[in-house]
């Protein structure tokens, strides 16, 4: 089993990516000084493990409190890495039912990324 | 030296050439002046957060608030020129329940014009054409050396409902830049 697992932080997410059974799941806050940095063991191990056509659909969990602009743009290299696999993929965007921001962004990854998007409005 | 000034310690009326209600006086919450670190910006979103919480602010507000001042403190810790002991981030609260989040710092000279186009483009824009505008930077391969590839200004604009301005002034020898973002407490 390889497994990428990062305790979050004040800035940066919680990250749990585990190949068998294949789940990627990123909470909490992604608001770090250098987003390409914190970003590029995420994109490797996504690159590696991500690229047998065999495997089952996974699920991608985005739960994120707060994300800055340069974590915006990681995401997307993120969202885009998974859109190019030949893994069967959906990823739930899960956002707080008042928070009409996130759920924007939500939107707008959908509406710019072609994999199937399930947009979760969450009570807390 | 940096220095945080408590909330009930100091009544300052925000500089009236860019406060969006140039009428309104109020009382400074928080002021930081000097260089900006990632210990520092923490240290500040930190009490901002409670701070939001302590006056009840909606939650929705408390992010868009505390968004803006990611961007500004990242802007600050990134891009500004020196002397960064002129950088200055402060925090008022109006009485008429909203925050104005203020950042000043030094920019090289050559930076004004670039920062001056670009801003008055996006101020131009509606809500709506900066959302698209966002999501058009965010797609391109494009990116700045930290990132973000310019979508700060946007992001500040749209989670202030445009209520923010951008200004230039001259200190000494140095050309600072001041943002204002005024964003209500409550939705």
């Amino acid at each position: 089993m390889s497994l990428l697992q990062l305790e979050g932080t004040p800035k940066t997410p919680k990250v749990e990516f585990i190949d068998a059974p294949m789940s990627l799941a990123l909470s909490g806050r992604s608001i770090p000084e250098n987003s390409i940095e914190f970003y590029k063991p995420l994109m490797d191990w996504v690159d590696a493990h991500l690229s047998d056509s065999s495997s089952n659909p996974i699920e991608v969990s985005i739960r994120l409190e707060y994300f800055n602009t340069s974590s915006s743009k990681c995401l997307m290299d993120f969202l885009k890495r998974i859109e190019k696999s030949p893994v069967n993929a959906t990823i739930l965007w899960y956002y707080e039912e008042e928070d009409e921001d996130m759920l924007e962004a939500g939107e707008d990854y959908d509406a710019i990324i072609d994999i199937p998007f399930r947009l979760i409005a969450t009570s807390a | 030296m940096s220095s945080v000034v408590p909330s009930d310690s100091t009544n300052l009326p925000v500089n009236q050439s860019f406060a969006a209600d140039s009428t309104a006086m109020s009382s400074c919450e928080l002021r930081w002046t000097g260089p900006v670190h990632d210990s520092s910006s923490r240290f500040i979103l930190d009490w901002m957060e409670n701070r939001l919480d302590a006056v009840q602010a909606s939650k929705l507000q408390k992010k868009r608030i505390v968004h803006v001042a990611i961007e500004l403190l990242q802007n600050l810790h990134h891009h500004s020129a020196s002397p960064k002991e002129k950088i200055v981030f402060s925090i008022h609260e109006t009485n008429s329940n909203r925050w104005t989040v203020r950042s000043q710092n030094p920019v090289k000279p050559e930076a004004q014009k670039p920062l001056e186009d670009r801003w008055t483009q996006l101020k131009s824009l509606n809500l709506e054409a900066l959302r698209a505008q966002r999501m058009k930077q965010i797609s391109k391969h494009e990116r700045s050396l930290h990132g973000g590839g310019g979508i700060g200004l946007n992001e500040i604009l749209r989670k202030s409902d445009g209520s923010a301005e951008m200004n230039f002034s001259k200190s000494q020898s140095d050309v600072v830049v001041t943002f204002i973002a005024e964003l209500p407490l409550r939705s």
